[in-house]
């Protein structure tokens, strides 16, 4: 008998080797989303509800067997949401936040409801502030006085959006317009819909309105000579889709050649904080020296209508007041 | 008042078989001692069974504890169980010769008596925290393998050799015999793969047996027993602590699952007193258990289990059967066959508005026999030899195999709390088991 046990432990041993090492099942990888979640580790969260996708998750519903008897409620998207909002992927997010919906999955009677109302309205309206900036910042656009709030598009109201060729200066491949229909592309694909959009304005339109994001794209400095501000806004853009590495990269080479404006050294701080907050590579005191880069800003009055786009958690780390 | 010839000698020949010589020793083993190794958890109760390839609560620490992996979030299990067991002994009557139809010689052929323990009390409990990582679990556990109580009180049965003028009658005899073999243990569990996972774990085990059989004198040949004039008794008795490993695989597909088990059964060692000999130590071996089980999830609604279990009960010949044998020289005539137990059953979740769906099960299993039997290894010489291998060979053939069916329900209470309950009745054995799972925490479910 023992024989028998040990060449199977053996057989089960001696199998060729997995590629992955993640062994975790659906729900346990489902678990650790949560987790994540809860200890606002957002991109974290992100990639756990993409494992348990992985891993074999069922479609999510009320009352899912997880394991054993265990029947809980399965609704990754509206952790996906949380966590993508939290990232800034506005766009991402309100999709996640539409599926919880049309899947009935949070009812009125419970307890999530109303956060997920109030997220879903957020996420909403960062969308729409995104497409507005997308609209404006394109080459060809009629950029907003920076001083005097853009007329804001209402989503009835077709966007002008630039052609292919116009597009291609933003520094964007043209196989960003295959990434929109994977919300888990990268951190990017919020922006790179609209990019996309852009270059093939017969792609449908799902952005909104608003356009605080496009007075944060489109307002340049007076003093700025014209290279540095297609630099500066090419880090806006970046840092609005998510490539923080890359808003950070191009807005410290801004500020080291003396180029950069304060607004740079604005986002500058706002990219290192993502940075630091989404868990990738920076300095480890990353956020003590963009609390510093902050303070060379300047006036954080300058920076009005900047600020609401920025995420409550890149303020907070910044310690920026609302 | 003159006495019939066939009386008197009968009396001379009864004299002689009621010589105290050895019947203890035999005494012991007119009542088999038979007992099941179900696996904790009314569940698994509910399911045959069927848990070595299902194994996805806290009893899985036992039944099998690669399964542990399984688990999302620290669980807290109990289970109360009640179980009731008949064995069957010789009680009176005559198994060879003409009756005589006077006193107690008025049955021809062997009357067997009832011998039935009933026994609640807490079956399992366990504990079990699966690591941050889900890649390893340990458990702790009490597990209350064997409890059984018997008490039997036989007449004494009447023979006759054909080579004999006279009747012989075996002398009134009482047993008391309580078993107790619980498990404290640790279980530990690894998932290797995606797909592979291993378990492990050590039991310390607490052994009590207490036994005592006592001879009694008769009122003349064919009278009722003396209860008061006791003829030899002997003991049984044993307070030791054994360990004892359990080692399983668990390899889950997500709708298809095999498991295999390794369970060591623990020895203990006992004393025996018969008589005025000297005392005597021997070993009471439990039997190792392999099983093998699988289960498929036709459905999301609909589980499917399966199981064979292997059990050398002949372990327990060793010693515990041979040395009650002892006295009598006979001890190849006694054995016990290992047995194989085959278990299938079937568990389905009843939806039931929004609340989690209510689990209905039902199991069958196949339970070989596996009392003590007795054959005769050697050709019986003297008359004494062959009214021995008459008796035990009749006292010792009422084992059978049987057939058990299973059934129960679980419902969730709450997201922390389910509740088991399930019944399994087969001829000679009836148990009732009511289990709680408590999850602890949210551990991250939501």
């Amino acid at each position: 008998m023992l024989n028998l046990v040990l060449g199977v432990l053996l057989l089960a041993q001696s199998a060729p080797a997995a590629p992955r090492t993640d062994t975790r099942t659906w729900y346990q990888a489902y678990a650790d989303a949560q987790r994540a979640v809860e200890q606002r580790n957002w991109a974290a969260a992100v990639a756990n509800i993409e494992a348990a996708s992985r891993a074999g998750a069922p479609k999510p519903g009320r009352n899912v067997l997880f394991y054993g008897d265990v029947y809980r409620d399965f609704n990754p998207d509206y952790y996906l949401g949380v966590a993508y909002l939290n990232l800034g992927r506005y766009d991402d997010a309100d999709r996640a936040f539409e599926r919880v919906k049309q899947a009935q999955l949070v009812a009125p009677k419970d307890s999530q409801y109303a956060e997920l109302t109030r997220l879903a309205t957020q996420a909403k309206g960062m969308v729409s502030k995104e497409a507005a900036a997308l609209a404006a910042a394109a080459p060809g656009a009629k950029l907003p006085d920076p001083v005097v709030p853009a007329p804001s598009i209402t989503a009835s109201a077709p966007m002008a959006v630039p052609n292919a060729s116009q597009a291609a200066p933003m520094g964007l491949p043209p196989a960003s317009a295959a990434q929109y229909s994977s919300p888990q592309a990268g951190g990017s694909s919020s922006m790179q819909s609209k990019l996309a959009q852009a270059a093939n304005p017969k792609l449908p339109n799902r952005s909104g309105s608003n356009s605080a994001v496009a007075q944060s794209l489109g307002a340049r400095p007076p003093d700025m000579g014209q290279p540095a501000a297609g630099e500066e806004r090419a880090a806006l853009i970046d840092f609005f889709s998510g490539r923080y590495v890359e808003a950070r990269n191009r807005l410290t080479k801004l500020t080291l050649t003396g180029r950069g404006s304060q607004r740079a050294l604005f986002y500058l701080a706002c990219s290192r904080a993502a940075l630091a907050l989404t868990g990738q590579p920076d300095a480890d005191n990353a956020i003590a020296e963009a609390r510093v880069q902050l303070r060379q800003a300047g006036d954080l009055a300058q920076f009005a209508q900047d600020r609401p786009l920025i995420s409550p958690r890149v303020r907070q780390a910044l310690e920026m007041q609302p | 008042m003159q006495m019939p010839r066939s009386w008197l000698a009968a009396m001379i020949a009864g004299a002689v078989a009621l010589c105290p010589a050895v019947v203890s020793a035999q005494t012991s083993l007119q009542v088999p001692l038979q007992f099941d190794f179900l696996n904790p958890g009314a569940k698994s109760l509910a399911l045959g069974g069927a848990f070595a390839g299902v194994a996805d609560d806290a009893t899985a620490s036992f039944a099998n504890p690669a399964g542990l992996t399984l688990l999302g979030t620290p669980e807290l299990s109990a289970e109360l169980r009640s179980s009731r067991t008949t064995s069957l002994f010789l009680q009176r009557g005559r198994l060879s010769g003409p009756v005589i139809n006077q006193g107690t010689d008025t049955i021809q052929g062997p009357v067997f008596g009832e011998s039935t323990g009933v026994h609640t009390g807490l079956g399992y409990f366990s504990l079990v925290y699966p690591h941050a990582s889900h890649r390893w679990v340990i458990a702790g556990y009490r597990h209350e393998l064997a409890h059984i109580d018997q008490q039997f009180f036989s007449d004494g049965v009447f023979q006759k050799d054909p080579t004999e003028f006279t009747s012989r009658r075996d002398a009134p005899q009482e047993g008391i015999r309580s078993l107790s073999i619980s498990g404290y243990g640790v279980s530990g569990a690894y998932q290797v793969r995606r797909h592979v996972a291993v378990g492990g774990g050590l039991a310390v085990y607490t052994f009590a047996l207490d036994s005592l059989f006592r001879r009694f004198d008769v009122d003349g040949f064919l009278g009722a027993p003396k209860r008061d004039v006791e003829f030899g008794r002997s003991t049984q008795r044993g307070r030791r602590a054994g360990l004892a490993p359990t080692i399983g695989v668990l390899l889950d597909r997500g709708a298809a699952r095999l498991g295999i088990v390794y369970r060591r059964g623990a020895s203990f060692d006992y004393t025996t007193v018969d008589g005025s000999d000297p005392a005597r130590t021997a070993v009471f071996r439990v039997p190792h258990t392999l099983a093998i089980g699988a289960s498929v999830r036709v459905r999301p609604s609909l589980l499917i289990a399966g199981e064979m279990t292997r059990i050398n009960y002949s372990r327990l010949v060793q010693d515990f059967v041979t040395d009650q044998a002892r006295a009598t020289g006979r001890q190849a005539s006694f054995s016990v066959d290992d047995g194989t137990e085959w278990h299938v059953s079937a568990q389905y979740a009843l939806r039931w508005r929004q609340h989690p769906p209510i689990r209905l099960r039902a199991g069958v299993w196949y339970d070989p026999d596996h009392s003590v039997h007795f054959a005769p290894a050697v050709q019986p010489v003297t008359a004494t030899d062959k009214l021995f291998d008459e008796r035990l060979s009749t006292a010792l053939s009422t084992g059978r195999s049987q057939a058990h069916v299973a059934g129960g329900v679980g419902f969730t209470v709450s997201r922390q709390l389910e509740l088991n309950a399930a019944v399994d009745v087969a001829p000679r054995n009836h148990v009732f088991s009511t289990s709680l799972i408590v999850h602890l925490g949210q551990g991250g479910l939501p």
